[in-house]
C-alpha cells in the first residue's frame, strides 16, 4: 500500500483517497466547510488549505489526492496562516448574529473562529449586505449574508436528489443561493440541506428559535417513520421533542433523512397524550378511572386472567423486545400486526411500509391484520398505523396507546405508551437491519413506564411459577427466535432504566 | 508613424488597413486559406503540431504556454469527439489585440482556427467571443458562412476528408469567462465558475470532452507557420535562453498597444525585442502634452506596474517577469502624473470585485475587502494600519484559490502599493482630499 | 408515518421583505441586487414578476405531521411562463440548439434572442419560458442571468447608455462622462427614467481602450467621447 505522511504519521491510504479522506480515516481532523463525503467535490471554501512540502502554494486538502511519498503538514505555519486568512474573508461579511442564530452551538464558522481565527482583529469595513430571511419553500429560512457560499445545498438537490430547485444566482460578493420561482421544493428530503449547511444560512420554520442547543439533550435512535429506519439524533427538552436530524450510517440511510420523518415527531408533543393508566370503572363504555401503576397492573392481570381470549394487535411500530412480550402475556389467540402502506416509495429512502418493525413482527410469527379481529392485547403508537376498524374489532382487553384519542372505550385497562422517542428497543428495517431506539431522558410526560416493564409485570403476575427476564434476557430470547427469519440481533447496551430526567446539559453530538 | 522606429513586423495585421479585407473576395486572393489547403492536402495533423511545437509559439492569451505542448495534451482514443475552443473573450481591461482580428481580418481567423482543429483532429471549434463585441460576432459570422459557401468550413473541407464545423458563440459579460474553465462551463450554458484542475480541459474540457483552449491572436500564427514552417517563426523575436533549457523564448510577431494617458494609444505588430520604452514613447507617442509617465502596466491590467524608470524592459515574456511584471496581452496602460494613484487602486479593486465569480472565499471576499480599504484611504480615512492590512490581504488572497483572477487581482495593486507607499502615506494624513478623476 | 396536516394560512409570513436594490444605489452592472423582491420594484406599468404573495394556502402536501407553530411563508405565486420560443425565433433557436451536444448549452445565445425580443429585459415569465423549453429549471436560468451583466433583470430604457469604468477610459475622463450624464438625464448608474427613455449603467472594459473613453448605447459603441460629444449624442436619442 502507498504511504503518505501526515503531521509526522505515516499513514496508508487507497489510490484515489484524497488527502482530507486519508486524515479523516485516521482521526486527524482538517476543517472543512464545502466538502461533504456525500455530494462532489466543490473545492470553494479553501478552509481545508494543508502545507504540502514540495508544492509551493498551500493545497486543498478535500481535492488533491494523495500520493505515494507525500508529506503534509496540517498545523505548520504555512497551513495555519492560509487558515487563518480564510476565515477572516469569511468573517469579513458576516454578521455578528450568533446571539440570535438557530445554528449557534453547532457552527462550524463559530467552531473554527475559535480554532484558527486571526489573532488580530481588523478595522471593520461596511458589510455587504444581501437578503436575509428568505423563505425557501414553507419550511426552510435563508439567510445570504450568513451564507458562505459552500454550495453544499445546491449540490445536494443538483446530486443527491436531483430535483435542481437550488442554483447559486448573482455573482462576486452579491452571489446567493436562489431558488425556483415555483417556491416550494419536489423532493420529500430538502431539509437536509439544513444540516448540510455549515453554518445557520438555512434553518428549519419547525425548529426556528426554538431552543438555543446547548440546552437541549440528544439521543442516538431511528426513526420510526417507515421501515427504512433512518438513524436520527433526537433533540428534545421540557418532555418535548424539538427536532430529528439524521445520523450517518451508510448501510441504511446514508447522511440523510426524509421530511416527513424529520417532522414526525407530532404525536410525541401531543396535547392529548395519555399520561396516566386508567381502569374501566363500569359495564358502560367509556367509562375510566385513572388509577397508580401498580393498580393498573394488577386490573390488568386480573382482567387478562379472566378474559376468554388471547390474541395480540400491535402497531408494527412495537420493538421485538415489546412484540415478544405481548405474544408471551397474551399466551394464545393470533398474533396480528398493523401498519399503514403508502405509495412513495422512491427507490432512495422513503418505503411504503411504515411499519417500523415490520420485518421483525414477521420474525416473530405476527401475521398482518387483514380484517377487525378480536385480540386480548391491543398495543398502539400511532393512531393512524392501526386504523379504527381494526382497533374497534380487536375490542381488546388490556390496551396500551399513546393518545387519548386512541383509548378503546371497551378495554379493562389501559396503559399511557411512550413513543419511540422514549423507549428502548429494536427495530428490524426494510432490509432485516435490527437497530436500537433510545429513550430520550428529555421527551415525553414525566413517570411513564416502558411498556416493556409493565408487561414484564404483568406477566409475572399471571404465572407465579415464571423467571423474571431483564431487558437482556428478553434481547438474548429475541435474537434466537429472529434467527430464522435471517434477523441478526446486534449486540446492544441500552442505558439503565430510571425516570426521565428533565433538560439535562446537552452533549454535542454533531 | 515617424521614422527611426523599432520596425513594425506586419504578419496578423498585414490585412488590417485594407479595405474590405474581412471579405471572401478580398482575403482570399491576399492568401486566406492557402495554408488550409496546404495543411490538408500535404500534412499529417502531427505534422502540423510538429511545426507549431518547433516554431516555439507561447499562447497570446496572457500565460504564454507552449501551444504545440499544449496540443500534444490532448487525450487520444477517448471514442469522444475533440473540440477547439478559440478565447475571444477579451475581457481584460486594456487588452483589445484579439477585436483588431475578429473585426479586420475574420478569414485569418477562421483559417487559424480551421489548421488548428485539423492538427488536434477536432470536429468542432467554437469561438467564444465577449457578448460586447457585436461586431466582432457579426464578422465572424459573416467570414464563416462565406467560408462554409466556398466550401471551407464544415463536412469535407476542400474535398479532403476533413471536416469541422465552426460556431461563434457569444458570451454576455463575465470577465471569468475568459478563464478557461470559466469559458467552459459557460459554453455550457452554466455561470462561469471556473472547474478545479485537474482535470485540464485536453482531458475533460467542454461536455466532458478533450478540448484545447487557445487565444485568437495564438491560433492566428498558425496559418503563417503553416506556411512558412516552424523555424522561421521560431527566429523571429526574441529566441530562447541558451542557458536555460526550458525557455521558449518570445518568437514570431506579436500584436501590441498602448492605451491609457498617452498620445497617440493605439495597435501595432512586431517581433519581439522592442523595449516598453520605444512602444510608449514612440509609437504611443509618450506623455500627453505638460504631464509625465508615471506606471506601465505593460498588459493589460493584471500585471504589476512599472516606473518610467523601469521601461526599459523589451516586451517579452520572460524579460518582463525578470523584472517583475508580465507581457500579459502585450497592451500596455499607461498612467501619468495626473494620476491619483490610490484612485487607480480603487478602480482596479473594484474591477477585480466586480468580476469574481465569486466561488472562493478569498477571491469573493477579499476583492471587495482590498476596494474597500483603497477606498477609505483614497477618501482620506484611511487608518493607521491599512497598509498593513492591504498586505495581509495580499497574502491571504494571492495563491489560494481556484483559478488566477484572484492572483491578478493582487499583481497591480500590490506593485502600486510598494512603489508608491508616500502616495498612500500622503492620504493617511488628515487632510481632506478631493476625489480623483 | 404520520398523516399530512393541511398548514394553517398563512398570516403575514416573513414581515422583511428585502428592498429592492435599484433606487440611488450603484448596483453591479445588470445584477440582480435584491433576487427575491425584484418584483416589488418593477416600474408601473410593467407586469410584476413574482407579483405581492397571495394569501393561498401552501400545498398541504407540503406540511407535515406537525402544523408548524410558526407563521408560515407567504406562499410563492410562480410567474407563468411566456410561451417559448415565440413564432418568430423558433428557426433561430432550433439552429442554436442544434450547433451543441447538450440542449442547455445554447443558453446563452438564446437569452441574447430572447433579450431582444421581449422589451430588452428577462423577466421571470421569460426565464421560466426559457427554462421549459430548454429542459432545465428555472432557478438555472435565473443563475445565469443574474451571472452575466448583459442580461437585464429589470426593464430598461429605449437607449440603454452603457459607460466603461475601467482603468484606461477612468483614466480618459469616464469619471466625467458619467457625471455628465447625471446632469443631462439626472439619472445615475443602475437608474431608469420614468418614460424608459434612458438607462443609464456603468460597464466594465469594453475593449475600446485605445479609443477610450467609450461607451454603448445599446450595441452601438462610441468612442474618444468627451463631455460636450455625449451631451449632443444624448439630445439625439429620442
Ligand atoms: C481571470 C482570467 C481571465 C482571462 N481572460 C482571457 C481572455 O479574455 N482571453 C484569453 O485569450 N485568455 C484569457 N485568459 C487566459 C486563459 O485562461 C487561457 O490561458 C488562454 O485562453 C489560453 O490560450 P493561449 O495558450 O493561447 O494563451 C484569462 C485567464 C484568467 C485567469
Ligand atoms: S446556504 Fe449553507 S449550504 Fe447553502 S451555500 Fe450557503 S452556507 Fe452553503
Ligand atoms: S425514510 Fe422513513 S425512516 Fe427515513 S426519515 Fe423518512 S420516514 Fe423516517
Ligand atoms: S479565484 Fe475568484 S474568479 Fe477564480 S474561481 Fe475563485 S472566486 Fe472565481
Ligand atoms: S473543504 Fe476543501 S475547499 Fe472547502
Ligand atoms: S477600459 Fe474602457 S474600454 Fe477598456
Amino acid at each position: 500500500m502507498p504511504k503518505i505522511t501526515i503531521d509526522g504519521r505515516v499513514l496508508e491510504f487507497a489510490p484515489g483517497q484524497t488527502i482530507i479522506q486519508v486524515a479523516q480515516a485516521n482521526g486527524i481532523e482538517i476543517p472543512h466547510y464545502c466538502y461533504h463525503p456525500g455530494l462532489s467535490v466543490a473545492g470553494n471554501c479553501r478552509i481545508c488549505m494543508v502545507e504540502v512540502e514540495k508544492t509551493p502554494k498551500p493545497q486543498i486538502a478535500c481535492y488533491v489526492q494523495a500520493t505515494d511519498g507525500m508529506v503534509v503538514h496540517t498545523k505548520s505555519a504555512q497551513a495555519t496562516e492560509a487558515r487563518a486568512g480564510v476565515m477572516e474573508m469569511l468573517l469579513v461579511n458576516h454578521p455578528l448574529d450568533c446571539p440570535i442564530c438557530d445554528q449557534a452551538g453547532e457552527c462550524k464558522l463559530q467552531d473554527y473562529a475559535f480554532d484558527f481565527g486571526h489573532p488580530t482583529t481588523r478595522t471593520p469595513v461596511e458589510k455587504t449586505h444581501l437578503p436575509k430571511n428568505v423563505p425557501f419553500g414553507a419550511k426552510i429560512v435563508y439567510d445570504g449574508e450568513r451564507c458562505i457560499k459552500c454550495t453544499r445545498c445546491v449540490r445536494f438537490t443538483d446530486e443527491i436528489t436531483q430535483t435542481h430547485e437550488l442554483s447559486m444566482g448573482a455573482r462576486g460578493d452579491k452571489e446567493m443561493v436562489i431558488m425556483t420561482s415555483k417556491g416550494e421544493f419536489t423532493t420529500p428530503y430538502a431539509m437536509n440541506i439544513i444540516d448540510l449547511c455549515p453554518v445557520g444560512a438555512l434553518t428549519s420554520k419547525d425548529f426556528r428559535f426554538e431552543s438555543r442547543v446547548w440546552f437541549m439533550d440528544f439521543t442516538e435512535s431511528v426513526c420510526t417513520g417507515c421501515a427504512r429506519g433512518c438513524n436520527v439524533t433526537v433533540g428534545a427538552r421540557g418532555g418535548r421533542v424539538l427536532r430529528m436530524t439524521p445520523r450517518e450510517n451508510q448501510d441504511v440511510n446514508r447522511w440523510w433523512m426524509c421530511d416527513a420523518g424529520r417532522l414526525g415527531y407530532g404525536h410525541a408533543n401531543a396535547p392529548t397524550r395519555l399520561t396516566t393508566p386508567r381502569v374501566r370503572t363500569s359495564a358502560r363504555a367509556g367509562e375510566f378511572a385513572e388509577v397508580g401503576w401498580e393498580d393498573a397492573i394488577d386490573a390488568a392481570v386480573e382482567a387478562l386472567r379472566d378474559a376468554a381470549r388471547g390474541g395480540v394487535l400491535a402497531d408494527a411500530g412495537a420493538t421485538l423486545e415489546e412484540l415478544f412480550l405481548l405474544k408471551a402475556v397474551a399466551g394464545r389467540g393470533d398474533l396480528k400486526y398493523a401498519s399503514r402502506v403508502g405509495q412513495d416509495e422512491d427507490g432512495f429512502l422513503i418505503v411504503n411500509e411504515k411499519g417500523a418493525n415490520q420485518r421483525g413482527a414477521e420474525a416473530l410469527g405476527f401475521a398482518r391484520a387483514a380484517a377487525p379481529a378480536p385480540a386480548a392485547l391491543l398495543f398502539v403508537e400511532r393512531g393512524d398505523a392501526v386504523p379504527k376498524a381494526l382497533r374497534d374489532g380487536a375490542d381488546p382487553v388490556v390496551a396500551f396507546v399513546t393518545d387519548g384519542a386512541d383509548v378503546p372505550p371497551t378495554a379493562r385497562v389501559v396503559f399511557p405508551l411512550p413513543t419511540w422517542a422514549e423507549r428502548d428497543g429494536l427495530l428490524a428495517n426494510v432490509d432485516g437491519i435490527v437497530q436500537p431506539i433510545r429513550r430520550c431522558r428529555a421527551a415525553g410526560p414525566r413517570d411513564l413506564r416502558a411498556p416493556l416493564e409493565v408487561l414484564e409485570e404483568i406477566r409475572l403476575g399471571l404465572d407465579a411459577a415464571a423467571t423474571p427476564w431483564t431487558h437482556a434476557d428478553v434481547v438474548a430470547a429475541v435474537r434466537g427466535a429472529v434467527a430464522p427469519a435471517g434477523l441478526a440481533v446486534p449486540e446492544v447496551e441500552f442505558a439503565p432504566a430510571a425516570p426521565r430526567t428533565v433538560a439535562a446539559p446537552a452533549s454535542r453530538t454533531r | 508613424m515617424a521614422t527611426g522606429l523599432y520596425p513594425q513586423t506586419k504578419v496578423l495585421s498585414k490585412n488590417f488597413d485594407v479595405p474590405n479585407a474581412h471579405t471572401l473576395a478580398v482575403a482570399r486572393p491576399r492568401g486566406a486559406y492557402q495554408s488550409l489547403e496546404k495543411a490538408l492536402r500535404t500534412m499529417t495533423p502531427a505534422q502540423v503540431t510538429e511545426e507549431v511545437k518547433k516554431s516555439r509559439l507561447r499562447g497570446r492569451g496572457g500565460a504564454g504556454f507552449p501551444t504545440g505542448m499544449k496540443w500534444s495534451f490532448v487525450a487520444k482514443n477517448t471514442g469522444k469527439p475533440t473540440y477547439l475552443v478559440m478565447n475571444a473573450d477579451e475581457s481584460e481591461p486594456g487588452a483589445f489585440k484579439d477585436r483588431y482580428l475578429m473585426e479586420r481580418d475574420p478569414h485569418l481567423v477562421v483559417e487559424g482556427a480551421l489548421v488548428s482543429a485539423y492538427a488536434i483532429e477536432a470536429s468542432a471549434v467554437f469561438i467564444y467571443v465577449r457578448g460586447e463585441y457585436p461586431n466582432s460576432i457579426r464578422r465572424l459570422e459573416g467570414a464563416i458562412a462565406e467560408a462554409r459557401a466556398a466550401g471551407l468550413v464544415g463536412k469535407d473541407i476542400l474535398g479532403t476528408k476533413f471536416s469541422c464545423e465552426v460556431w461563434v458563440h457569444p458570451g454576455a459579460g463575465a470577465y471569468i469567462c475568459g478563464e478557461e474553465t470559466g469559458l467552459l462551463e459557460s459554453l455550457e450554458g452554466k455561470r462561469g465558475h471556473p472547474r478545479i484542475k485537474p482535470p485540464f480541459p485536453a482531458v475533460e474540457g467542454v461536455f466532458r470532452c478533450p478540448t484545447i483552449i487557445n487565444n485568437v491572436e495564438t491560433l492566428s500564427h498558425v496559418p503563417w507557420i503553416v506556411a512558412h514552417g516552424g523555424e522561421a517563426f521560431a527566429k523571429q523575436g526574441i529566441p530562447p535562453d541558451p542557458a536555460n533549457p526550458r525557455s521558449n523564448g518570445s518568437t514570431g510577431t506579436k500584436l501590441m498597444g498602448v492605451s491609457g494617458q498617452v498620445r497617440n494609444p493605439g495597435l501595432w505588430e512586431f517581433e519581439p525585442g522592442i523595449t516598453l520604452r520605444e512602444l510608449v514613447y514612440g509609437y504611443g507617442g509618450g506623455p500627453l502634452p505638460g504631464r509625465k509617465i508615471k506606471a506601465v502596466i505593460p498588459g493589460g491590467i493584471s500585471m504589476p506596474v512599472l516606473l518610467d524608470s523601469e521601461l526599459d524592459v523589451k516586451m517579452g515574456f520572460d524579460e518582463l517577469v525578470k523584472v517583475g511584471s508580465g507581457l500579459g496581452t502585450g497592451t500596455a496602460i499607461v498612467m501619468d502624473d495626473t494620476c491619483d494613484m490610490v484612485e487607480a487602486c480603487v478602480n482596479i479593486a473594484h474591477f477585480f470585485g466586480h468580476e469574481s465569480c465569486g466561488q472562493c472565499t478569498p477571491c469573493r471576499e477579499g476583492c471587495h475587502w482590498m476596494e474597500k480599504v483603497f477606498r477609505r484611504v483614497a477618501d482620506g480615512d484611511g487608518q493607521p494600519g491599512d497598509l498593513d492590512l492591504l498586505e495581509s490581504l495580499f497574502k491571504g488572497i494571492e495563491g489560494r484559490t481556484i483559478c488566477f483572477l484572484a492572483d491578478a487581482a493582487v499583481w497591480p495593486v500590490r506593485s502600486i502599493v510598494r512603489k508608491f507607499r508616500g502616495e498612500f502615506l500622503a492620504k493617511m494624513t488628515p487632510a481632506p482630499t478631493p476625489a480623483g478623476a | 408515518m404520520t398523516p399530512p396536516a393541511v398548514s394553517p394560512p398563512p398570516t403575514g409570513g416573513d414581515p422583511r421583505p428585502r428592498e429592492p436594490r435599484d433606487a440611488n444605489q450603484p448596483p453591479a452592472r445588470g445584477t440582480r441586487g435584491g433576487g427575491y423582491a425584484e418584483a416589488a420594484g418593477a416600474p408601473a406599468g410593467v407586469a410584476p414578476a413574482s407579483g405581492p404573495a397571495k394569501a393561498a394556502t401552501a400545498a398541504g402536501a407540503a406540511a407535515a405531521a406537525t402544523a408548524p407553530r410558526k407563521t408560515p411563508a407567504p406562499a410563492v405565486v410562480p410567474p407563468t411562463p411566456v410561451p417559448f420560443p415565440p413564432d418568430d425565433l423558433k428557426a433561430a433557436c432550433e439552429a442554436l440548439i442544434a450547433r451543441y451536444p447538450q440542449r442547455a448549452a445554447a443558453l446563452i445565445p438564446i437569452l441574447h434572442l430572447a433579450q431582444k425580443r421581449f422589451d430588452g429585459w428577462i423577466s421571470p415569465e421569460v426565464e421560466a419560458g426559457v427554462a421549459q423549453y430548454l429542459g432545465v429549471s428555472d432557478q438555472h436560468v435565473r443563475g445565469v442571468v443574474t451571472f452575466y451583466t448583459m442580461f437585464n433583470t429589470k426593464p430598461v430604457g429605449r437607449h440603454h447608455v452603457q459607460v466603461c469604468r475601467t482603468l484606461s477610459c477612468w483614466l480618459r475622463g469616464a469619471g466625467e462622462l458619467t457625471r455628465c450624464l447625471e446632469r443631462k438625464t439626472g439619472l445615475r448608474p443602475g437608474q431608469t427614467d420614468e418614460a424608459r427613455r434612458f438607462t443609464v449603467s456603468e460597464v466594465e472594459c469594453l475593449g475600446l481602450c485605445e479609443v477610450a473613453p467609450a461607451l454603448f448605447v445599446n450595441e452601438d459603441a462610441h468612442v474618444n467621447v468627451t463631455p460636450e460629444g455625449l451631451e449632443k449624442l444624448l439630445d439625439g436619442l429620442k
